[in-house]
């Protein structure tokens, strides 16, 4: 008999602004996460990046976009979600897929896709180099600050 | 919505050609595996073949960040398709050169696996190696025009490694709302 997942574990929906998001003291009993987001925000121009467990090194990622008719790709040394740029308002979305989260042999690997028609569209991969357990998840919406509607939530896949 | 595990196979063995999933239950509308797996030769782009179905059934488009390039393979021409024995998902698996504990990250979205009619695939993969080897990550259309129900689906090809793994759902759609037509 199949087994019912995609359990809600935590969503917030911001009352004014904030630089950040955090979901802390994560659930351990699923296999992978997943982070749906309506992130609107202020600043043109910057980007939204993600940390696992308060980590701010040891990652690497690719990305491929379509932005302005063109499409891009790129591999870089960071965790930052390419081209998520936050302040093209309603319709913004990010969706992330935190795999294997739990399993303390495997580094830790994010798929994500995120975009606005207004802007671009993109589809890309982040790996911490760490077997630790992921045991929070913060989304920075850096050098700018989400508003108020933004809204975030975390959701367990059972294995 | 709702999203159900079937069930989750876990390589034990180093060099194990296939995950397997088979006797699919055909109970939902459509199916999604989520995929990590490590390869144990330097092939990274590992297969999919649904029912054991080897013939030219298969059509695929892919488009993927290679390093700091864009690439794109597979299927072309609106009317001259390529078809293919198998769907090749690029970066499927991470290769054996890539640092210890280095796994993949892919998902594989198919629509409607019991229908009587062709069957539409959504595929996202990626994988970092940690060193020198490039990245990869991108997404891939593909459409098996086999108009029998899903019932297996086998991913690998080229050697799993141990810790490689597979979990597959079914995905059904919810009851309430209103429909306006």
């Amino acid at each position: 008999m199949p087994t019912p997942t995609y359990m809600p574990l935590a969503s917030t929906t911001l009352s004014g602004t904030a630089a950040s998001v955090t979901f802390s003291g994560i659930n351990q009993t699923y296999k992978d996460l997943v982070l749906l987001a309506s992130p609107v925000g202020t600043g043109g121009g910057f980007y939204m990046q993600v940390m696992i467990n308060g980590s701010t090194s040891n990652y690497s990622s690719t990305a491929t976009r379509y932005s302005g008719a063109v499409s891009t790709s790129s591999m870089e040394g960071n965790a930052r979600l390419d081209n998520t740029w936050t302040d093209y308002g309603d319709g913004s979305f990010l969706h992330l897929n935190f795999m294997d989260y739990s399993d303390s042999t495997k580094h830790k690997n994010i798929l994500y896709r995120a975009g606005n028609a207004k802007s671009n569209s993109v589809m890309g991969f982040i790996k911490l180099a760490s077997t630790s357990a992921v045991t929070s998840i913060t989304i920075e919406n850096t050098g700018a600050s989400f508003t108020a509607g933004a809204k975030f939530a975390l959701y367990g896949i059972a294995a | 919505m709702t999203m159900k595990l079937i069930s989750t196979a876990t390589i034990a063995t180093s060099g194990t050609s296939y995950i397997t999933f088979s006797n699919i239950p055909q109970t939902g509308d459509d199916l999604f595996l989520v995929i990590s797996a490590r390869s144990t030769s330097a092939n990274r782009d590992h297969i999919l073949r649904l029912n054991t179905e080897s013939g030219f059934v298969y059509t695929r488009i892919s488009f993927f960040a290679n390093g700091g390039n864009t690439n794109s393979v597979g299927s072309n021409g609106a009317t001259t398709l390529n078809s293919y024995t198998s769907i090749t998902i690029p970066g499927s698996a991470a290769s054996s050169g890539s640092i210890a504990n280095t796994f993949s990250a892919s998902t594989v979205l198919i629509k409607d696996y019991r229908s009587t009619v062709a069957k539409g695939l959504l595929i996202e993969s990626a994988n970092e190696t940690g060193n020198s080897e490039i990245g990869q990550s991108g997404m891939t259309s593909a459409l098996y025009s086999n108009t029998s129900a899903i019932t297996r689906i086998d991913f690998g090809g080229y050697g799993l490694a141990v810790g490689s793994t597979a979990s597959l759902y079914t995905i059904t759609p919810g009851s309430g709302g209103a429909t306006v037509s």
